[in-house]
Order: structure tokens, then C-alpha cells, then sequence
């Protein structure tokens, strides 16, 4: 007993040096949402966190050696050994603590090091934007650089096998649009990935619906122009796109089909350079994301004919939504993070909350808004549930539109 | 110091130890739960920005630690250090003081 | 047997310990043991006894550092690594060797007003309590205390305190306090607050532990702690 009291009287003495100092820490560090975040991720040094665990030992320690004290002075009991098995049973209380905190710690030693976001197209499209803006507020939360690694090229696929087969240890994610693994697995004959079972959904990040937009300088000036040259020439107007499976394919495909016209889609290694061809006047139309587009259409390159939301569109305000020419006409880009599969589902939920939280705030709404984007964070239950009915969705597109590659 | 003072030295302790028990288990419970999945700025003044209930178990909280914590180390500045009578008590008085400012301080600046 | 290899404390404050060798009997009781030295060995040694037997306390010396009777302590159960170390009892002025100064230990005594104070006479009737009341059966467990300085000469608070009142006053104040035939009341309740009595108890159970005739005057100090916070709340204090 006596070395109990002791080592009471010792956490009494560190506990009495660290509190003026948490309680000061504090009050600095509450000065304002800026400085508490700062002071939160000073926290998350693993210096810091070991100390925060030593603290909570000396608080378990005191608090039994405590309630020790304070059972022999209320309760009147002359025996031992019943002392004894209440401090026993108060250890056990504080171990059972420790035991739920350090679940915990588990999730937040993660990460220690940089995490990768694969994207699997080229800088300067919508998903390369999106998946930076993310990042960008991510590293900030997490304290850890979140790196864009662009692997463009076969639709999405090249970034996708590399996604795949990189260790499921939270230090690498997929960052891919829609299409690549709602779509591709219907188009491609022979798919080095497979959507369902190389991934798992994480969240769906953004979304939003696509432009139909033509040159500044052509002849076009509305959806129903357009539809009624595409009639009178079949075969001749042509649209560029990301590269086959892609959204911006996609989501033109599925125009066409509505419109029931023959244009030509032209393959382009991602969303910017197919751009480019546009106003270069390669092609006649694409219909592509806002995000990818905006800047086009702001600068005077590229003419806005239709959005492919079912109404108005608050970012493009006065263009009118293809549904006015085609009735019932609607298509909805989205970007998402998945992690290769075998992640571990409290790294998955982290992810996820943070995202989420990270969209909630006001300088990520605003800068997506611009972009045409509209926060989403779902979570992984609910983006998987979404994923299946889109991926029946493009199962049928594809087939009446007979979109093949070999 | 009189029985009565001494007395109620010990009331106050024991009575503080006994209401820290429990706000150190919701304290340390809170932080538990808010950790998960990490922790932002946001989160935390979203919870307790101009909320009555946290204000209260925190000014609750910040007092007893400021009660408890003094009237402990003047056992042991007494056992270990043999001081005593006025110095002691002013000393740990202004400590209680300094405590119970700074801990509040902390409490407006989560709570406003 | 082997001899007994055995240190013992020779001088007052200032000392040193002077070895002896003993002859080992079965049945041999540390008592035997220094009763030997002074009588055969050597006989300026000063120690106390009395009775013997374990009834009086006389006796009572530190033994390998702790504090037990030594008539009743049998040298097989504290002779390890052939060592036997004596000292006089601690928290004590040392008179010569073994023999410890007990005034300060009583006074406290009176201090913690430990003496009882009634009111009837010879020519009234007996007090009827029935021994198996609750008051009764606390006064019981703590009222064989004899006074022998064992939980005086153990308890860390008296070494640090030399006001401390210590577990055996405090102990018979407690015995008082829940005796429905004393009067002191209040007064001594008073006596036994504060820095110099019960608050001052941080439940190391040293007295406890060492206790000859298994008191716990732990249990007895708690039980004046809750009476004294009573007496506050009811301002009677």
C-alpha cells in the first residue's frame, strides 16, 4: 500500500506540472479556428501523441490509486484483501479505457507518410482538377502531402492496373471518373482490371453534369442546330472525347443515342487536349465536363449550346439544359476515390469523414462551384449502391450504341 | 490552520476528487469519440461553439481541477518540502488562482 | 544449526551496529535471541521486556527493518541470508540500543484526547449497550490496542510529520468518539482534525500491516475522517 500511495502521490505531482500547461496550451490555441487547427495538427506529431498517452496512464494511475483512498475512507472496510480487489477492479476499469483508446490509435497513427491519389488521365481535365483540389485540402487535414500521380492513357486503364495492384496499406488510391469503373468493364473486351473486384468504394467526391459545347467561331448556335446538321449529314460531324470509356465519351454517346444522330467520335488522350481540338476546329461538338470547359467558355474559345442536368445549371447561368431539345435527357459526371481492395475499413472510414469534412468547408465548396462541381461524400456503402445502378445504366447505353474495343 | 479550516480543506478535496472521476471519464470518452477519423478545428468548435451544456460541464471541470489540485500539493510541499502556514497557503492560492484563470480562458475560447 | 550471525544497534541517535554470533535453537524467538547476547555476550546491552508472551508490547523492536514484537517473532521467519538486523523502534528518541524514549508516543496520546471522559458515578446504574450494536462492534474491532509503538514506529506520515498524532492515539480517539457512554463529544473531535491528526492520513496501511494484534488503525482514522466532515456539515465542529 504504501508503494501505492507513492506512485499516487507521483502522477498527483506530474498531473499538477501538466495541466497549467494544457489549460495555457489551450487558451492560445483557442484563438480562433485557424489557430486551433494549427495547434490540432502540432498535436498530431507522434511526440505529442505519445505524451497525450503517457497523460492518460498518469490520469488511470491517479484516478485508481484515488478511488483507492476514497473506498477505504467511505466504505468502512477493515479488510485487505477487499481493498486490494477494488483497486484491482479500478485498474481493470482504466485498462479497459487505455484498451478502447488504443483501437483508436491504430487509425490515427495512419498516415505517417505521403499518400498517393492515382488519377488516370492527364493534367487539366476535370478529374486531374478535382482530384488536386481534394488533395490540396487533404494534406492540410492529415498533415501528410497527398501526391497526384497522372497515369493517362486506355480510358482510364493504365491508371487503374496501376491502382490495382498497389498494396492495400492506405497509401494509395484510386482517384477515377465514373465511367472507368461503371463503363469500361462493357466496352473493353479485355479489361486488365477488373472495377468490382480490384477496388472498394471509398466516396464519391463531386459531380456534375456536362456541357455541350462547340467552337467560339461555329455555325451553331443552339442543340436543335446542331441536331438538325447532324440529320441532314450523317457520318460527318464528329465529337472528341477523353479516349474510349471515358466520361466525356460517354456522356456524348449517350447524346447521341438520344438524339438518335450518326456523328463520329474522335479519341483524344484526355479531356484537355480534346479541348484543344475542338477549338482548333478538328471537331464539331464534344460534350464535356464544366470544370474542363469553363475556363474555355469564360475566355471566349468555346460556345455553351446545352447542360446535360435536368434543369438550369447555377454555373452556367442562361444555357439551357438538353432536356429542352430532348426531353427527359440527363447525364451526371461524377469523381470518386476507391482503395485497392483488402484497405483497411478504418483507413477506408478516415478517408471517407475526411473528405467529407474537408468539402464542408466553405473554400472547397466555392472553388468547385466554379468548376461546375457539386460536393458529394457519400459514403462507401452508399457510393457502392450508386456505382451498381450506374454501371447497369452504361451496360445498356453500350450495348444499343454498339461501343467496342477490342 | 483550524479544525474547521482543515476539515473543510478535506471535504473540498475529497468532494473534488469524486466529481473529477467522472469528468475525466466523459472527458476523456469525448475525446475518444471526436477523434475518430480525425480531428479538425471545425469538428470540435461545431460541437461546442455556444453550446450551455458544454460551457457548463467545462467550467465545472476547469474548477474542481483548480480546487483539487492546490489543496494536494499543499500535503505534499508539507510532507516532502516542510512548508507550512502563510507562505504555503498563498503560494497555492495564487496557483489556484492562475489555474482557474487560465482553464477558463480555454472554456470562453471553445465556448464563444 | 548454524550459529546466528546477528547486528544489533548500539548507542543513541548516533550508533553503529555490533555483531554477534549466536547459538540456533528450534523454537527460538528473536526475544530468546537478545536476551542471549545481554546475558552471555554482552551485558551493557539495553533492551526492553516484560511479560514475555506477547501480551504487554514491551518488547516490540525493529526486526530486518520491521517493526514486531519480538517475543513473538520466531527467528525462522525473519532469518534470510544469515542476517538478523535489530534497531530500536523508529520514529522514537533512542534512550540506549534497543530502548526507545516512549513519552512522545503517549503524549500524542493525550493530545488526540485518547482518555475516556463520563459522567456517572459508582452509585449509578450500568450503561446497558448491547455488543452486538454497530457502535459497539466498531469500538470492539479497534479497542484491544495495547500501546506497544509498532504502528507508531511504521507509519510514514509520523516520520514526516512530527506533529502527526499517529494511527495508535488516533486509533483510541476513534474508540471514544463511537463509545455512546463518552462525553468529550466535540472537544475531541477537534483534537484529531486537521494537519496533526486524521487529515493527514494518506491510507498507506503500514499501521495496518504491522499491527500485533490486527487492528486497523487505518479503518479507525477513516471512520474519524467521515466523523469530522459530519460534525462540519452539521456545524457542529
Amino acid at each position: 500500500m504504501r508503494n501505492l500511495a507513492l506512485v499516487h502521490r507521483l502522477s498527483g505531482l506530474a498531473l499538477a506540472v501538466f495541466l497549467p500547461l494544457h489549460f495555457w496550451a489551450l487558451g492560445q490555441a483557442l484563438d480562433g479556428e485557424a489557430r486551433l487547427e494549427s495547434f490540432l495538427r502540432w498535436t498530431d506529431q507522434p511526440l505529442v501523441k505519445a505524451s497525450e498517452w503517457a497523460v492518460v496512464l498518469l490520469l488511470a494511475i491517479h484516478l485508481t490509486g484515488g478511488m483507492r483512498i476514497l473506498m477505504i475512507e467511505f466504505l468502512p472496510w477493515r479488510d485487505w484483501q477487499k481493498t486490494l480487489a477494488a483497486v484491482a477492479a479500478a485498474a481493470a476499469l482504466a485498462i479497459g479505457l487505455l484498451f478502447a483508446l488504443s483501437s483508436t490509435a491504430h487509425a490515427q497513427a495512419w498516415p505517417h507518410k505521403p499518400v498517393r491519389f492515382v488519377v488516370p488521365f492527364p493534367p487539366g481535365g476535370a478529374t486531374d482538377i478535382s482530384a488536386r483540389l481534394l488533395a490540396q485540402k487533404l494534406s492540410e487535414i492529415w498533415g501528410q502531402t497527398v501526391v497526384i500521380d497522372n497515369r493517362g492513357g486506355a480510358g482510364g486503364g493504365v491508371g487503374a492496373v496501376e491502382a490495382a495492384h498497389a498494396a492495400p496499406d492506405g497509401y494509395t488510391f484510386f482517384f477515377p471518373s465514373g465511367s472507368v469503373v461503371t463503363a469500361n468493364q462493357h466496352i473493353y473486351a479485355k479489361l486488365n482490371y477488373d472495377p468490382e473486384k480490384d477496388f472498394v468504394p471509398v466516396t464519391n467526391v463531386v459531380s456534375g453534369p456536362q456541357v455541350l459545347v462547340v467552337a467560339a467561331n461555329s455555325p451553331y448556335k443552339s442543340v436543335q442546330q446542331l441536331i438538325d446538321a447532324a440529320r441532314a449529314q450523317p457520318g460527318r460531324l464528329t465529337f472528341g472525347h477523353a479516349g474510349i470509356g471515358s466520361q466525356t465519351h460517354l456522356a456524348a454517346e449517350n447524346f447521341v443515342n438520344a438524339a438518335k444522330i450518326n456523328a463520329v467520335q474522335v479519341p483524344y488522350k484526355g479531356e484537355g487536349p480534346s479541348l484543344v481540338g475542338l477549338i482548333a476546329g478538328d471537331t464539331t461538338f464534344a460534350v464535356t465536363n464544366v470544370a474542363a470547359a469553363m475556363s474555355h467558355i469564360q475566355g471566349g474559345r468555346l460556345r455553351a449550346l446545352g447542360v446535360t442536368s435536368k434543369g438550369e445549371f447555377a454555373q452556367l447561368p442562361g444555357v439551357p439544359p438538353i432536356a429542352k431539345t430532348l426531353p427527359g435527357f440527363e447525364n451526371t459526371g461524377w469523381f470518386g476515390i476507391m482503395a485497392p481492395t483488402g484497405t483497411p475499413k478504418e483507413i477506408i472510414q478516415k478517408v471517407y469523414l475526411d473528405t467529407k469534412k474537408a468539402l464542408e468547408s466553405s473554400e472547397m465548396r466555392a472553388r468547385f462551384y466554379v468548376l461546375g462541381l457539386a460536393p458529394v461524400g457519400n459514403s462507401p456503402e452508399e457510393m457502392g449502391a450508386a456505382m451498381k445502378k450506374e454501371t447497369a445504366l452504361w451496360a445498356r447505353v453500350v450495348k444499343e450504341r454498339k461501343i467496342k474495343v477490342e | 490552520m483550524s479544525a474547521k479550516a482543515e476539515t473543510l480543506l478535506w471535504v473540498m478535496q475529497r468532494a473534488s476528487a469524486a466529481v473529477l472521476g467522472l469528468c475525466v471519464l466523459v472527458h476523456l470518452g469525448t475525446m475518444i469519440y471526436a477523434v475518430r477519423g480525425g480531428l479538425t478545428a471545425a469538428e470540435i468548435l461545431s460541437r461546442t461553439r455556444g453550446s450551455a451544456a458544454w460551457l457548463a460541464f467545462y467550467t465545472v471541470f476547469v474548477l474542481a481541477i483548480s480546487l483539487h489540485v492546490p489543496i494536494g500539493l499543499r500535503t505534499v510541499l508539507g510532507e516532502w518540502l516542510g512548508w507550512r502556514g502563510a507562505v504555503r497557503s498563498g503560494l497555492l492560492f495564487l496557483f489556484a488562482l492562475a489555474m482557474a484563470f487560465t482553464g477558463m480562458r480555454a472554456v470562453i475560447g471553445v465556448y464563444s | 544449526m548454524d550459529p546466528l550471525k546477528v547486528r544489533v544497534w548500539r548507542g543513541g541517535a548516533e550508533g553503529s551496529f555490533q555483531h554477534f554470533v549466536v547459538p540456533r535453537h528450534a523454537s527460538q524467538t528473536v526475544l530468546d535471541v537478545v536476551t542471549y547476547i545481554q546475558r552471555v555476550l554482552d551485558p551493557t546491552l539495553a533492551y526492553r521486556f516484560a511479560c514475555r508472551v506477547g501480551m504487554c508490547g514491551s518488547c516490540a523492536m525493529t526486526v530486518n527493518g520491521a517493526a514486531r514484537w519480538t517475543c513473538r517473532t520466531h527467528v525462522d521467519k525473519v532469518y534470510q541470508k544469515e542476517s538478523l538486523e535489530l534497531a530500536p523502534l523508529r520514529n522514537l528518541p533512542v534512550v540506549r540500543d534497543l530502548v526507545t524514549d516512549m513519552r512522545e508516543f503517549f503524549d500524542k496520546w493525550a493530545r488526540a484526547r485518547g482518555s475516556f471522559q463520563g459522567t456517572k458515578t459508582r452509585a449509578d446504574d450500568f450503561e446497558k449497550i448491547s455488543p452486538g450494536s454497530e457502535k459497539r462492534k466498531q469500538v470492539d474491532a479497534a479497542i484491544e490496542c495495547i500501546g506497544c509503538g509498532v504502528c507508531y514506529s511504521s507509519c510514514d506520515v509520523v516520520a514526516a510529520n512530527p506533529d502527526y498524532l499517529g494511527p495508535a492515539a488516533l486509533n483510541r480517539a476513534w474508540t471514544l468518539v463511537k463509545d455512546e457512554r463518552d462525553v468529550e463529544g466535540v472537544e475531541r473531535l477537534r483534537a484529531v482534525a486537521g494537519d496533526a491528526g486524521c487529515h493527514s492520513c494518506h491510507t498507506h496501511m503500514s499501521c495496518t500491516e504491522r499491527c500485533p494484534k490486527q487492528l486497523s488503525p487505518t479503518a479507525g482514522i477513516a471512520g474519524l475522517k467521515r466523523e469530522v466532515s459530519l460534525a462540519l456539515l452539521t456545524s457542529a465542529l
